[in-house]
């Protein structure tokens, strides 16, 4: 019998309290969590303790008030103390979220060895990187583990493009060791979003600068795809630089980029994935099945408006742009982030 | 949501530090997403779009620069509406000059000529020694001309027009390039650059060399060394470091223009450094603060043919020196998404020494106060406010405002409004009074000069459309400047009635200068490009000091068209007709012309590096229009240029 059947056996929510009643002893002896206690129902597992995490932990706290009548807790412990909580304590948990590759990598590992291992919804983790800790068909299997990835689908970084600058056709991306493997990806579905690609291949970041003098004579616009070796706090400056002083607006992927200089940026906040988090875990929570790894349906959509006057170019507003996307959005079902409680709006969340 | 944002971003410094686990070292993690970056595009370094700008702007690409056959820097601004390019045989040899809208003479061309930010305008004459750029044409990332005065925005000096040198990043050059010219009229040119970089500092090495015979028949040849190295370091997430130090050695040969002016060569050498310090927070906040030094020599030592009777042959030295130390502070900064403000401050010390001047030349001090705002008003009117107060050891204290109003009636059609006045200060040696008048070795003397500075009011109506799926701009520039306290040198014309003492130069004229000007800048596909500009100019002066109403020609009509084919052919080719015009000063009157020049390349790989090999004919059917002086006779010069690339 499996542990998801077992939850959603009404049946034994005595005997789930029984055990937890047992688990309060067991784990006040063991003093390893020191916020510890009866109500206790979700694990965070942070990837260290950099506040940046904290962020969607908080998130993730706050969406769970409304779950299970009020009656959740969530403790949270980082990734290098995970080892130190025992094994009975650990599977008491109802839903372990652990937030950043690190942690999802202790507690996958943890999980492979522990059969009782509760079921864990990854946060903050690129989908690359998920599917190689945990293979789709493994997971198929035991469908223990899923996720909320980082990233956006391509078909949504694609149709930005569209809709952003609806004249450039031709895109010119550099592929690193990492985002060589969204190739197939890239040219399967540009056809259908009318995009020309043209690829560069580059295994050290020294060869970023070849890579994009090879493309940016066939490219009317750069879209920066997260790599770490392709794009890194090294290879950033040299890339936007050129592509701007080459009239070429660049496409990115995270705030970080906006910030420095890319023309359009789209990307989830913490909030939104710690959000988008809670509505998962709620909903595990409830006893409903463990959903599949899923794109985020929360994201912002932002323009870095100094660019785009200094490249001349007209774009749509950001909220324009935001619910155009939410309106192309397959599979993964899209609602503006407005109307949250902290107050934010479509194209200028946290 | 400050508190998250500040959390999230101590997550990504965190993670940038290393705090994550080694392991995960080259796997995709969430540090890739949530990575803080440099700020690439500061306030300062920003280029404005054509419609926002408030006086007309001429961009120059690197597309434009190889398609424009041109070999040095001076012949690009060919491709300007209102600019006219000559070359003189003067003192220094064979000179360059470039003016726009005319009044100027063989020295002082009332333009500021920025590098990188540096004035190289010369401290003696104020004109500007455009063989002696100490880089080559291909280490030039793009060239922004400010067509009208903008002393708010670009400084002392910016008076009729403003160019601006913005030469490539250190990381836009990776690897080693060599490239060669040889060809008729005795082109020798060579230059190599190598690029590198560790983490965050990032270097170019530039030396080459640059040879020619200059006219026929006229002993004018040149010859310059040249190298530069510069050095970007980004020092953090906000700090970057600007290092740039270079120089020139070269001769020219100067004719003979009399006995006591005979044939001979004269060395020039020039060096700089430059350092500037930028913090920028974002687009739109940030500051730098620049140092730079420039230095300028001009070896002339030489015995008059004519020796005076029962006296003994004396050597003369016309040489010169001048140097720049300028030091300058700038800040950008936004309040709300409507406003942008620029406010900051310059000083500038100029050493001159002239040892034909019996007398030293007092240092001359210039101090710089200017602000400027960028006024959002409404979605479609952009306003532009900024003044400039100068104080300078020579002429004391003025005022240079402006005001633009930029109205944008659809999306991509803009209507300018721009009134703007500007000073041009004088020259150490306009003031001195004591400049030499009449062949070297017999200098006149007058007192010291009091003299003003040049005033320009200029009043501009522009018209910029954009057709965004043609790839497709124009701008039209009407235009109607009032140019006040024009200074020039007495005793320049045959027919003077002023008096050529106490002073050589006053201030003692003005001129109306009223037209029409264009560019069309159209690139149908990635392969193909047109440039179309044209300008007519209609000066009105009493000519009281110098020819200043037939100083620049009435028309100029300019065309530039490339094609690329299959990938590997370039094909361009460029026209320009030019009416006639009698420059001020020594010139004599420059006939109407019309030249063509064109130039093909073809690309290929070649030893694991990219080559091109490109041949280039400047004025093809050899029309032989006269420059500067009757013997300054242009001709059909070709040349073949072997580059390789191999890049890193």
């Amino acid at each position: 019998m499996s542990r998801t059947n077992r939850f959603d056996d009404r049946a034994s929510l005595a005997v789930s309290a029984w055990r937890r009643r047992l688990l309060l002893i067991l784990a006040a002896s063991a003093l390893l969590l020191g916020s510890a206690s009866a109500a206790a129902q979700v694990l965070v597992v942070v990837s260290d303790g950099a506040a940046g995490y904290d962020a969607v932990a908080d998130e993730l706290r706050a969406g769970l008030k409304a779950a299970r009548d009020g009656q959740v807790h969530v403790d949270s412990v980082d990734a290098a103390r995970l080892s130190g909580v025992a094994d009975p304590v650990f599977n008491a948990y109802e839903l372990v979220v652990p937030v950043g590759l690190a942690a999802a990598q202790a507690v996958v590992t943890r999980e492979a060895s522990n059969a009782m291992s509760p079921p864990t919804l990854c946060l903050l983790i690129p989908r690359q990187s998920f599917e190689r800790l945990v293979p789709p068909a493994a997971n198929d299997r035991t469908r223990r583990v899923s996720a909320l990835y980082i990233d956006q689908p391509l078909s949504r970084q694609l149709g930005l493009l569209r809709i952003a600058l609806p004249e450039r056709h031709r895109v010119g991306v550099i592929l690193g060791p990492s985002s060589q493997e969204l190739e197939g990806g890239l040219r399967s579905q540009a056809q259908s979003h009318e995009l020309t690609l043209k690829f560069a291949r580059v295994d050290a970041s020294s060869g970023v600068y070849a890579a994009l003098q090879d493309v940016m004579p066939d490219s009317d616009l750069l879209l920066l795809l997260p790599d770490p070796v392709a794009t890194t706090a090294d290879t950033v400056y040299g890339l936007l630089l050129t592509s701007y002083r080459a009239q070429i607006p660049v496409v990115g992927y995270s705030e970080g980029l906006l910030n420095a200089g890319a023309l359009v940026s789209l990307y989830s906040t913490a909030r939104q994935q710690g959000r988008q988090g809670a509505e998962i875990a709620s909903s595990i929570l409830a006893h409903e099945p463990l959903p599949s790894p899923q794109h985020p349906k929360y994201f912002t959509v932002r323009v870095n408006a100094s660019v785009a006057r200094s490249l001349g170019l007209h774009l749509p507003a950001e909220a324009a742009l935001l619910s155009a996307l939410e309106g192309k959005a397959d599979k993964v079902e899209t609602k503006p982030d407005r109307g949250s409680k902290d107050g934010a709006t479509p194209g200028g969340t946290p | 949501m400050v508190r998250a944002r500040i959390a999230w971003i101590a997550c990504a410094l965190g993670c940038a530090a290393g705090s994550g686990a080694p392991s995960l070292a080259q796997e995709l993690s969430e540090r890739e997403f949530v990575a803080e970056f440099p700020t690439v595009l500061s306030a300062s370094g920003l280029r404005q779009d054509a419609r926002e700008t408030p006086q007309a702007i001429t961009v120059i690409d690197q597309a434009m620069i190889k398609a424009s056959g041109a070999r040095e820097f001076a012949e690009l601004f060919r491709l300007v509406p209102g600019f006219t390019v000559s070359y003189v045989t003067y003192v220094k040899g064979l000179q360059p000059i470039v003016s726009y809208h005319g009044l100027g003479r063989e020295f002082f061309s009332r333009l500021q000529v920025l590098i990188d930010g540096r004035s190289i305008n010369n401290g003696t004459l104020g004109g500007v020694d455009w063989s002696d750029f100490p880089f080559a044409i291909e280490d030039i990332d793009h060239i922004e001309v400010i067509r009208g005065p903008s002393n708010a925005t670009h400084g002392i000096g910016a008076f009729l027009a403003t160019i601006n040198f913005i030469t490539k990043h250190s990381l836009q050059e990776r690897g080693a390039e060599a490239s060669v010219n040889v060809g008729n009229d005795a082109i020798r040119d060579g230059s190599a650059r190598f690029g590198d970089g560790f983490g965050q500092f990032d270097y170019r090495l530039v030396a080459g060399h640059r040879a020619d015979d200059g006219f026929e028949n006229v002993a004018d040849s040149r010859t310059r060394n040249f190298a530069t190295a510069r050095a970007d370091w980004q020092i953090g997430p906000v700090d970057n470091l600007l290092l740039q130090l270079g120089g020139t050695d070269g001769k020219n040969d100067v004719s003979f223009r009399g006995l006591n002016d005979p044939e001979r060569t004269v060395g020039l050498n020039t060096a700089y450094a430059q350092v500037k310090w930028n913090r920028s927070f974002d687009a739109d906040n940030g500051w730098y603060v620049q140092l730079y030094y420039y230095h300028f020599r001009l070896t002339d030592l030489f015995l008059p043919l004519l020796i005076p009777p029962g006296g003994e042959p004396a050597l003369v030295d016309g040489g010169s020196t001048a140097s720049r130390a300028d030091l300058e502070f700038q800040q950008n900064f936004s309040t709300g998404p409507n406003l942008r403000w620029v406010w900051g401050a310059s000083v500038r010390e100029d050493l001159t020494e002239v040892p034909l001047l019996s007398t030293s030349i007092a240092p001359l001090y210039v101090e710089r106060l200017f602000g400027h705002l960028e006024w959002r008003v409404t979605g479609s009117l952009l306003a532009n406010i900024g003044a400039m107060v100068e104080n300078n050891t020579l002429s004391g204290t003025d005022v240079a405002p402006q005001l633009a109003l930029n109205y944008s009636f659809t999306a991509n059609q803009t209507i300018r409004f721009n009134l703007s006045r500007a000073l041009r200060t004088p020259t150490v040696i306009e003031n001195q009074g004591k400049f030499a008048v009449g062949p070297p070795g017999t200098p006149r003397y007058g007192p010291a000069g009091d003299l003003l500075p040049e005033t320009i009011l200029s009043r501009e109506i522009s018209y910029v459309a954009q057709w965004p799926e043609q790839h497709a701009t124009l701008d039209l520039k009407l235009f109607d400047d009032d140019v006040n306290e024009l200074i020039d040198l007495i005793g320049t014309r045959n027919d003077s009635a002023a008096q050529a003492f106490p002073k050589n130069a006053v201030n003692g004229d003005a001129a109306r200068e009223r037209g029409i000007e264009g560019q069309f800048v159209w690139r149908p596909s990635a392969d193909t490009m047109l440039l179309a500009s044209a300008a007519y100019l209609h000066i009105a002066s009493a000519d009281l000091l110098d020819n200043y109403s037939t100083s620049a020609p009435r028309t100029t009509v300019h065309l530039l068209v490339s094609h690329r084919f299959a990938d590997t052919w370039d094909t361009s080719i460029n026209v320009q007709q030019q009416s006639g015009f009698r420059a001020a000063g020594y010139s004599e009157p420059q006939r109407a012309f019309c030249r063509v020049d064109a130039r093909i390349a073809r690309q290929f790989e070649f030893a694991g590096g990219e080559t091109e090999i490109a041949l280039t004919a400047q004025n093809l059917f050899d029309n032989h229009y006269t420059e500067y002086r009757h013997d300054d006779v242009a001709e059909r010069v070709v040349w073949l240029t072997v580059g390789v690339r191999l890049q890193r």
